[in-house]
């Protein structure tokens, strides 16, 4: 039968996966003193469901380590225990504890994590008890009975002579005495004799209840304990006499059958398999709601009318048809488009998943840093793409490890600023105009804009004499190689996580911005496409070159006019857009390439946003906007700079989408080195 | 073929359970929790009822008790799944009108067994 | 010498093919298809030997000029001119590339005992790709490792030549 279990496993692993996840976030709602009953109540069904499941799948050493955790939760929610802080902390740990356990069993390792013993030492040292008298699961109290019974009954065997009166009830309870005798039966051989001289009047006889009782001769070599379990169910609401005499001599079948009930009733544990190169890590499946899925297979029926309809009308079409034909065309546009929505909100996901691992961390760190901070979290319900889901959760955790350590002060440099004990750390997803919006608000002291510029300045990534905007210093922080943090702490590292987060975000097409208030706190927020495959894009033409630009990031395109626009010191062009200055990019510089273009006011300049900044883009003519499914080009090919992804034109010719983020870094780049250049040619 | 419903909130075990029994030539549906027990046995016609006790929405002994006033449930055996080794709980289940017990954890061949100790 | 099918010793079959009156093979079971050269569309930025890239039944592509490549002159293309679309395991994935020869010659049973090994060529050949030498109907075969061919390693020096063709460009301005 072990091969039979061992596809429930995997389930059992997912299961205990989820439950642990639910523990861990009804844990967190728990507070000292006061026990909401809901809650410990669902904290004690998962550990419970994680023990029965770990026993009935042989792992012996789960089971019992859950036991423990789930007596200390028993009496918790009996009231027989005051729920403390240190409590919580432990199932906490518990929980962590549980999750490598269950990465463990997954690879069918037998190891168990090291910190399981001394886990269990604290629930001793809380439930004042000694392990050894820790009750055990019942298969082993039987197993240890029956040996005991063993020893005595050895020799017992014969006749024996029962007298079952059954209680009242037993009928009510589903029990049918027919079914006992029928196992006694199987024992051996028996001599039923009902017992009537007792029943009541007719008049007074309840249908439902029982007043026969029995006496039963039964031959067999049974023990008498297994008579006992036979009639267990019963056992307490009747009345059992067992007698028995010895006739026949012991026999070595009833070792064999009590040694075949022993072995049944102890699981052996797993084996130790090879192990596993892969672990289950992430679970790869989805779970879809049933409407979701409904209003996809609408959309693929009202496909497949569409197509039949214009299939017909290609076979017997005429120039009169036409029409026709246009609107089932623009029809047939319609239900993809739709068919497309729906797909893709398949695999979209609440960001919940992303954000659930933050009360946690935010208990853990602000106790560490001695900080009190007020979690509260909005629009969890917020949905987006699975994959997009998994790669934005640990740049979210950055985040928010770095406003915890860094951005929120202590509770004495909060009382010193006048500002309340408690800080608030706000975190926000929302949608807006077909994007997603995550944003990292804290209420501590801001960026300190000083000590940013003056390492900037230190690592080469500013000049000295430049005059930075404050928003300017900001952006500084997502450079690479920049970090302020002179010891590094175990709890952010280097401050070159900035960078990776902001490089992870605009890998997934999205970008990050910040904003901050010198003792007042600081906004982290990030944007990110809705989809990950598909955008809306605009051609623009460069010499005899088509090329794409994201829609999402163009603000306006115009043609520029002679005189508006002005060259700075360092040859940098400028256009001036109501009150700003926006510096021009020539697109076909930087890709290298011919331009039809003989003057700057021939082309027109379309306007893009990147990070905080604008500029102006260079090209040739403005073509079509058509969505576009992008096609990476990493796949056989490699990373190239400038360019985000390929995909393939209606023509069916390949079309390059330029990275606007990547363009603007080899100009700054370039910039800097020129900068670097004359002045050391200067000096 | 004897029909039997298994009312248990953990997935893995509720599809063993299904599995096993299956295998054994009976009919089987499963439940969720105590409310969808009492439905699902309401809308089918179970020989035997199989019960976790420990459920969200409504547990197991809470199900023993609302089966037991109903007529078709009146006399239908009905066996709680349990891992506590303590008396009070399978008291608590008798009083509600249990038939017996399965202790957890259980391999497949005992539940078998225990199965048709009632359903013969 | 044309190797003996029957000896029953190890033998691969190669696809060889013309590139400045040398001849060169790949082995048969990497090339996925031949093509007639058609334009791509080029990538920026890019060495001159990466041609661009074609979109292959929704798949994009790239086209890279072996003859440019291994530094021969240039020449225009002609109707010979064919792109073998090469698929290889490059780290577990799978990669496709096309490479633009002069034409295509012949398939050879090639057994792995005949295959000489390459003495040390100088840089511009890249020893790397050249898997071994032989000689069939008294011609030097040059046979190429494909997987080796498609190693991006190779394009890593792109950055540096990338790098230059831009400082040079925005330094002068019109």
């Amino acid at each position: 039968m072990d091969i039979d279990l061992k596809q429930f496993q995997q389930v059992f692993i997912e299961e205990c996966v989820e439950g642990l996840e639910v523990m861990e976030t009804e844990l967190l709602k728990l507070t000292p003193g006061a026990v909401d009953s809901e809650v410990i109540n669902t904290i004690f069904r998962v550990a419970h469901s994680i023990k029965g499941g770990a026993g009935t799948f042989g792992f012996n050493q789960l089971t019992e380590f859950t036991h423990v955790a789930e007596t200390l939760l028993d009496d918790l929610r009996a009231g027989t225990l005051v729920l403390t802080d240190d409590h919580i902390s432990l199932f906490l740990q518990t929980v962590d504890c549980l999750r490598e356990w269950v990465q463990l069993l997954a690879c069918d390792l037998e190891s168990i994590p090291d910190i399981v013993e001394e886990l269990k030492y604290q629930y001793n040292q809380f439930l004042q008890r000694d392990m050894n008298q820790q009750a055990l699961p019942n298969g082993d109290e039987i197993a240890v009975t029956d040996v005991a019974e063993l020893a005595t009954n050895a020799h017992d065997d014969g006749y024996w002579l029962i007298n079952f009166i059954p209680g009242p009830d037993i009928l009510k309870q589903g029990n049918e005495p027919r079914l006992i005798f029928a196992e006694l039966q199987e024992m051996g051989e028996l001599k039923v004799t009902p017992k009537i001289a007792d029943l009541p009047l007719w008049e007074v006889l309840l249908p439902e209840d029982i007043y026969v009782s029995w006496e039963l001769e039964l031959i067999s070599n049974i023990s008498e304990s297994q008579i006992k379990e036979i009639f267990e169910w019963v056992a307490d609401d009747s009345t059992i006499i067992i007698i028995h005499s010895n006739t026949f001599s012991n026999s070595k079948a009833e070792y064999g059958n009590t040694d075949h009930a022993l072995a049944e009733s102890v699981m052996t544990p797993v084996v130790s398999k090879t192990i596993m190169n892969n672990a289950p890590t992430e679970i790869n499946s989805i779970r879809v709601s049933i409407d979701k899925v409904d209003a996809l297979i609408n959309m693929v029926g009202e496909l497949v009318i569409t197509q039949a309809m214009l299939g017909e009308l290609g076979q017997d079409f005429s120039a009169e048809r036409l029409p026709e034909f246009k609107k089932g065309l623009i029809q047939l546009s319609q239900h993809t488009r739709e068919m497309q929505d729906s797909v893709m909100k398949i695999r979209m996901l609440p960001i919940q998943f992303a954000f659930n691992r933050i009360p946690r961390m935010v208990r853990d760190l602000s106790g560490k840093l001695g900080k009190n901070v007020l979690l509260r979290m909005q629009g969890e319900e917020t949905e987006l793409d699975k994959i997009m889901l998994e790669k934005i959760s640990d740049p979210i955790m950055h985040l928010v490890r770095n406003a915890l350590d860094h951005g929120i002060e202590t509770i004495g440099e909060r009382k010193l600023a006048g500002k309340s004990d408690v800080a608030c750390l706000g975190i926000t997803a929302f949608h807006q105009s077909g994007e997603i919006i995550i944003e990292i608000r804290d209420d501590g002291r801001g960026l300190n804009r000083a000590k940013i510029h003056a390492k900037a300045i230190e690592n080469g990534i500013a000049n000295q004499d430049q005059h930075y905007s404050n928003s300017q210093i900001d952006e500084l922080i997502f450079a690479p190689g920049f970090s302020t943090v002179e010891t590094i702490s175990d709890i952010s590292g280097r401050g070159v996580g900035m960078d990776v987060v902001k490089r992870n975000i605009e890998s997934l097409g999205g970008d990050i911005k910040v904003e901050s208030h010198d003792g007042e706190g600081s906004c982290f927020s990030i944007r990110l496409p809705l989809t990950l495959s598909i955008m809306d894009g605009q051609l623009i033409k460069i010499g005899n070159k088509t090329y794409i630009l994201p829609i999402m990031s163009i603000i306006e395109s115009l043609q520029l006019k002679d005189g508006m626009v002005t060259k700075l010191a360092d040859q940098t062009e400028v256009f001036k857009l109501r009150d700003e200055f926006i510096p021009i990019i020539r697109l076909y510089r930087v890709l290298n390439h011919e331009t039809s273009l003989e003057h700057i006011t021939d082309g027109l300049l379309v306007v893009v946003e990147s990070g905080c900044n604008k500029y102006g883009l260079l090209v040739d003519d403005l073509a079509a906007q058509q969505q576009v499914v992008i096609k990476n080009l990493e796949d056989n090919f490699m990373k190239v700079s400038c360019v985000s992804g390929a995909t393939i034109l209606g023509n069916g010719t390949v079309a390059l989408i330029l990275d606007i983020a990547d363009i603007v870094k080899i100009i700054t780049t370039e910039r800097r080195q020129m900068q670097g250049l004359r002045a050391h040619v200067a000096a | 073929m004897k029909r039997i419903l298994a009312v248990d909130d953990s997935v893995s075990i509720r599809e063993m359970v299904q599995f096993t029994l299956k295998q054994a030539g009976y009919h089987v549906d499963a439940a969720v929790d105590g409310v969808d027990g009492l439905e699902k046995a309401k809308m089918g016609n179970f020989d035997l009822i199989i019960s976790d006790i420990n459920m969200p929405r409504m547990d197991g002994i809470s199900l023993i008790s609302q089966l037991r006033n109903e007529r078709a449930y009146k006399f239908t055996p009905i066996l709680m799944l349990t891992t506590e080794s303590g008396s009070d709980k399978k008291m608590a289940g008798k009083s509600a009108g249990a038939t017996g017990w399965i202790v957890k954890p259980f391999n497949p061949e005992k539940l078998i067994a225990t199965v048709q100790k009632v359903l013969r | 010498m044309q190797a003996d099918i029957d000896t029953g010793e190890q033998s691969t079959q190669f696809l060889t093919f013309i590139m400045a009156d040398e001849e060169y093979g790949v082995e048969i079971l990497d090339v996925q298809e031949i093509r007639g050269w058609e334009p791509c569309t080029e990538i920026p930025n890019m060495p001159q030997y990466v041609k661009g890239v074609i979109n292959l039944r929704g798949t994009i592509v790239p086209i890279v000029d072996l003859r440019q490549k291994f530094g021969f002159n240039n020449i225009e293309y002609s109707t010979t001119t064919v792109v073998i679309v090469v698929k290889v395991l490059v780290e577990d994935k799978s990669k496709i590339m096309g490479l633009v020869v002069d034409a295509v010659s012949d398939v050879h049973t090639i057994a792995h005992g005949d295959i000489n090994l390459p003495p040390q060529w100088g840089q511009d050949y890249g020893p790397s790709v050249i898997r071994g030498l032989i000689s069939i109907n008294n011609k030097m075969v040059v046979l190429l490792s494909s997987s080796l061919l498609l190693d991006l390693e190779q394009f890593q020096n792109i950055e540096q030549i990338k790098g230059h063709n831009t400082q040079s460009s925005i330094v002068a301005n019109d």
